[in-house]
This record gives C-alpha cells, structure tokens and sequence, in this order.
C-alpha cells in the first residue's frame, strides 16, 4: 500500500500545530529569552550571558575569598536535591505497598481505590489540610505526638523540620498513587511459575522477593526513579507556594519555585527563562547519570 | 478525494481552535478581584449603561490571590482590559507603564473634583506628576482584641493612646501557657511578628532610596520580637503568614489581639462568638503611631481603545453610590461620606472611631515596582534572625547590602519620576 506523506501529516497536524505552536514555540522563546532583560513591558534587552552570571557564577570577596553572586540560588537548589531524598522511600513504599495489595485478600480492591484516592484529590486541599495537621499548637499531628509524650516540632515554621514535613506529606500523597499501580501491574505480569519454583527450593519469603520480585520488577523501579528524579527537580512549587510561601527563611523554597518567584512576582523574565535551562541542564545530566549508573542493574 | 477533503477540514478546524478567541467584543472591559466588589460593580455598570445605553461592558473577575501577577501578566499580553482594580500593587502597573494617565481626561471634565477624596490617599497614585488612579475605598490596620479574654484577666482594654510598650505589656499578662504540657492555650498577640512600624520604624528610607532598618532601634526591635516568641511566647505566629490562621487562632480565642485591615471587620463581626473590639495602632519609640495601610482605586489601561468612556465609567466605579456599596469592606475615600458610614456600620466593634483615627497615621507599602522583591528580601533576612540562623546584626547588614543592590538597580530600570517625588501625608 502506498503511504501519503501528506495524509500522515494532516493525521499529525492538529497535535503538532499544538505543539509547536504551545510547546516547541515557548521552549525557544525562552532559550531566547534567557540572553535578555525584560519585564514583560519594556522592550526586551540584550545582556548576553548576564543572567546566567547572576544565577551560577562566583565573585571574589573583598577578604579575597571565593563566594557565589546570587547565594540564594545554591540554597535553593540543596533544599531541591535535599527533598529528593524522600524518593526513595516513596518509591520502596510503593513497592512494600504494592506487594501488599497484590495479595488475594478480602477487600483487595476497596484499598487499592483508597490508597490512590491521594492522587485524585486536589493537590491545593490535600496541602491546606497538611497545613492544618502541621499546626503547632493545636494541629492533629502534635496532639497525637502529646498522646505518647512527645513534643512536637513547631514544624512549618522550623527551617530544620519544614523540609521533612514537606516530605512527609510527599511521601502519603505518593506513595499510594500512580507508582502503586505501575508496581502492581509489574508484580502482576512476573510469571508465577517462578515462585513456585522457588517454594519448591525452600525458598523463604525475602529470598522470593530478593531473588525474583526485586529482578523482576527492576524496568518499573528504574522507569519510576528516573520519572521521580525529573519531578523532583521540577517540583515542590506547589506544596511550597500554598503552604509556606517558600519560608521560613528560604527553607522550603525550590528552583521551581524561584523561577515562578523571579518570573512571575519580580517580572525578570530573562533571568527566570535562564534559571529554566540551568534547571533543564540539572534534570538532563542527573538522567544522564542516572541512565549510566543505574540501566546495568535493571533485568529486561 | 472526499476523505481527504474531510481531512483538510479537520486540519483547518483544528488551526482555528488554537487561532480563534472565543470572546464576545465588548466596547469596555473591567478587570476587577473577587469577592463583594463584583456586585457593587455591577450595579456601577447599571448605572452608567443609563448614560450610555449603547455601549456594552464586560465585567471579568481574578481571584484575589496573586490578583496582580495576574492582571500585570494580562495586560503585557495585550488582554483587551480598559479599566481596572488596583490598590497596594499599584506602582508595578505605572512604572511600568502599563497605566494611563488621568490628568488629561480630568481636565477636559469640568464636573469631575478630585478635591472630594481624601488628598493623602489620591497622592498613592500618582507618580510625579501623573495621576494614574482614582481611590473608592481606604483601608487601615488595627488592633482587634478580645473583651471577654481582657476581663478574664482583669485587663483594661487597649485604648486610642495606648503605647507598643504597653501593648505588650498587656499581651504578656494574657498570655496563657499550660503548665503541664508547655503548649500556649491563649496568646497575647496573633502577629506574625511584630511589625516594625509598631515601633515608628520604616523598612526603606525613600529620601535617600537606602534600607532604613540597620539602625540600634531595629535591633532592639528583633531582639524583642525574639524574646517574645522563644522566651515568653506571647507572639503567636501561626504556621505563616496566610490571614487565614491569624483570624481563625483569633476567632478560636487562642490569641488575645490580633491586627486586622477594616476589610475583615465584617468576617470577625459574622463569626467571632465572644464580645470583641478595635482599637487604633499603638504609639511606637519616639511617639510616633505608624499602621499599614492600603486603599482600592480604579485605573485605566494604557492599552484602552476608548479612554474616554472608560473615564465615564471608572467615575461611576468610584463614585458615592459605589463606595456606599462598599461600606461593609471598606472605608469610603470621600470623607463627605464618612457620617454614613458611620451610620451604616453594624457593631461591633463599638470603637469604629478607631479605623478615622488610623487614617492620619497612613503608612503604605513604598510605591516601587520592586518592592516585592525588596520584601521577599527582607522577609529571608528578618526571618533568619527570628530563627537565629543568623545574628541580628549580620542579618541586617546582609539585608541592606542585598535591598540597596536591589534599589540601585530599581533606579537604573526606572530612572524617571520615582515614588520620591510623591507626597507623603504624615501627620
């Protein structure tokens, strides 16, 4: 049969017109963008590399020391990285859940719908209600801490808890969602013959899981970590921005969120676009890194 | 041929999709925020549509939070907006010139009198000598406190000459700390911290254009906010800044007094269930009483295609019937008005004399398109000495160096008539 290049193309178009023209479009407008001052009114201004030297270079001090022109910036990017330490215990919660809910066991199904209804419910009410619970003085996680004689942190107000707070809430909003069903659908496909061998051996359970679940389901945890890396360097924004703002004292602030600070609360569109492709050449690097180290040890 | 005629179709619906705006063409667009502002718009509307019948307004509403970014985002991708709400935020949209300037069309209305608004807030929107907004509506800071909490611990309420020494002094003795568990049950004060203008002090200089908080007076002012958080836990700071926790610790009777703006008068008169009252801002160091304050005004886009009926509105959105609708949020800017509201203001808070003698001691947010930035600046800074992340004389400085760096920049952007040629009002 003969194939129409022009028949596959107008099947094509109607998304392609919408990712170029909303996607590829802005992508470079702000690669543009980063070698320019603009407030969104004035005309735009050329400042080669400048806003990169604002966001990642270092200056000599007076003392004659080495420190980094925009600081806050390196802060921002260790609570970034420091909040991606909760992945992967989202990602063996899931895991440990997963295997749970593949069980034949009464009401299987009724958890499986409770424990994803986190992924479903809106992220601004989920955030509000943690911000409630987090409260320090009368909010349900240190009422129930008082319960066992443990006085709570003051959390969200605390540059040293706010970060495990954060991930805290992070961990019950993931770990029940999306990376459950993936694990399931991966427990699910692991051909059960194998565990029979393995009872067969006299195989105890950890071994089971170490030897077979484990190997077996290594594409999905790879497949996982690399998508949870790429959001964790992107995310944060919102839990931020709803529940702390970014404080207290910079502490839960992320790059995303100084983008969205820098673009959309200073108007300095360059340096935010800028700020952008730094974080991008962050994610591509960590994927990069994250594919070389980590795609010998996953079993296909 | 047919399929592919279909196709083509499909394609050339699928362009006008992402090509086509789906708005109706109105002769006028109003941006406002939420919330009770809409309807007292709407009858602003109908109210000029009997002036001009033929012309048709679109009224489109943003919600409150980040109403500026919004807009100010709108209006750079060229939105069709004529008129819009602005209050604080006010100077990102003038100095950046989104805004038109009402002079002209003032002076070609004979019946229009800018004499009727109070002078001190009409000066918020001008920049130079342009004039870029007109005010409806002024709002103040006050102290709301709780009487039954006063008389509980045989306290005299706070009065209109009461001192920030004295004030704390007050918050301290109803401050109610559980001996058992060590967990504040009433908190004296419902601040994030306490406000530097408590104490007369003012974030910028703007004379000179330089952070104005590096002096003895300010850290004494830290050190105190410091004791009074850690030590004696009498500031009760909530789990941020959101008003949403300040009220609702104050309406759970968990804080003592609290600051609110007279626009949330009306939600502590709905659902407060204790007897409750204002009083004005204390006196701070050197008997000077400084409150926040803001107001709403109505501005025109630079961008308007019909300027002219636009000012015949904005006069309409800022007239007396207007503000009479607005009574319940806020103080009318026409002080001919002020008897009515008055009169029309439910109790409590018995003390509404409170709010009038707030409007003399006005202190704005500094009319700078980067103010925010400043105050994102300060509030890391101010912030790492309430947690001693940093010493309050290192914090300081740091945030001078780092706010004098932002302002110089502000003035090399936005070199002409700045916010130092507005009049300030001080009594």
């Amino acid at each position: 049969m003969k194939v129409r290049p022009w028949i596959t193309l107008s099947f094509l178009a109607p998304n392609l017109v919408g990712f170029l023209l909303f996607t590829l479009g802005p992508v470079f407008a702000s690669l543009c963008l980063a070698f320019f001052s603009w407030d969104l009114f004035s005309p735009p201004k050329f400042v080669g590399l400048d806003n990169f030297r604002e966001i990642v270079s270092f200056a000599m001090t007076p003392a004659g020391g080495i420190e980094p022109v925009n600081p806050r910036f390196w802060l921002y990017l260790g609570n970034t990285l420091f909040l991606l330490l909760g992945l992967p215990f989202s990602i063996f919660g899931s895991l440990a859940l997963a295997c749970v809910l593949n069980r034949k066991i009464f009401g299987c199904h009724f958890f499986r719908l409770l424990f994803f209804i986190p992924s479903i419910v809106s992220g601004v009410g989920i955030y509000l209600l943690w911000k409630w619970i987090f409260q320090p003085d009368y909010g349900l996680l240190n009422a129930a801490l008082l319960q066992i004689g443990i006085d709570g942190p003051r959390w969200l107000e605390s540059t040293f808890w706010a970060k495990p707070a954060l991930m805290l809430m992070g961990f019950w909003g993931s770990v029940g969602g999306m990376n459950v069903v993936l694990f399931l659908a991966a427990l699910q496909n692991i051909n059960p013959e194998l565990y029979e061998a393995a009872e067969m051996d006299g195989a105890p359970g950890w071994r089971k899981f170490w030897h077979i679940t484990w190997p077996m389901v290594s594409p999905t945890t790879f497949f996982i970590l690399i998508m949870g890396i790429i959001g964790g360097f992107q995310g944060g924004f919102d839990a931020a921005f709803v529940m702390t703002r970014g404080g207290p004292a910079g502490s839960t602030t992320t790059l995303s969120y100084y983008i969205y600070e820098t673009g959309f609360q200073f108007f300095y569109m360059g340096r935010a676009s800028a700020a952008s492709w730094v974080l991008f050449l962050m994610v591509m690097v960590g994927t990069w890194l994250n594919w070389k180290f980590t795609s010998k040890k996953v079993h296909y | 041929m047919k399929h592919l005629a279909a196709l083509l179709g499909a394609l050339l619906l699928s362009l006008c999709a992402v090509s086509c705006t789906p708005q109706g063409e109105a002769d006028l667009v109003v941006l406002i925020t939420n919330g009770t502002i809409r309807k007292a718009a709407e009858a602003a509307v109908a109210e000029f549509h009997k002036e001009h019948p033929d012309v048709s307004v679109q009224i489109v509403t943003t919600p409150g939070k980040d109403y500026y970014v919004k807009s100010l985002a709108m209006l750079a991708g060229r939105a069709r907006v004529d008129l819009l709400w602005l209050g604080q935020g006010f100077s990102s949209f003038s100095e950046r010139g989104a805004l038109l300037d009402l002079n002209p069309l003032m002076a070609a209305d004979p019946g229009f009198s800018l004499k009727e608004y109070l002078p001190a807030v009409v000066n918020w929107y001008r920049t130079g000598s342009h004039l870029y907004g007109i005010p409806y509506g002024i709002d103040v800071q006050v102290i709301a406190y709780n009487e039954e909490l006063f008389d509980a611990a045989k306290r005299p309420y706070p009065t209109a000459d009461a001192t920030i020494g004295e004030l704390i002094d007050a918050a301290r003795k109803l401050t109610d700390i559980d001996p058992q568990t060590g967990r504040t049950r009433v908190a004296g004060l419902g601040f994030v911290d306490l406000d530097s203008r408590y104490h007369g002090l003012r974030l910028l200089d703007l004379e000179r254009g330089v952070f104005a908080l590096n002096t003895p007076e300010a850290r004494r002012w830290l050190e105190e906010n410091i004791e009074l958080i850690d030590r004696e836990r009498v500031l009760q700071r909530g789990s941020d800044m959101e008003s949403m926790d300040r009220l609702t610790a104050f309406l759970n009777q968990q804080v003592a007094m609290t600051s609110v703006t007279s626009w949330e008068l009306a939600e502590l008169r709905n659902r407060a269930p204790f007897r409750w009252n204002i009083a004005p801002i204390p006196y701070g160091i050197h008997g000077k009483r400084l409150g926040w304050a803001s107001s709403g005004a109505f501005s025109i886009s630079r961008d308007s295609r019909h300027p002219e009926l636009a000012w015949q509105l904005l006069k309409h959105l800022t007239g007396p019937a207007f503000q009479r609708h607005l009574f319940e949020i806020t103080i009318p800017s026409r002080p001919a008005l002020y008897g009515e509201y008055r009169a029309a203001s439910p109790r409590p808070p018995e003390n509404l004399e409170a709010l009038f003698v707030m409007l003399d001691h006005m202190d704005p947010n500094p009319g700078l398109a980067v103010y925010p930035e400043v105050v994102s600046e300060w509030n890391y800074w101010k912030e790492r000495a309430l947690l001693k992340k940093s010493t309050i004389p290192e914090a300081l400085s740091e945030a001078e160096r780092h706010i004098n760096r932002i302002l110089e920049r502000h003035r090399k952007v936005y070199p002409g008539p700045s916010d130092n040629a507005r009049e300030e009002v001080h009594p």
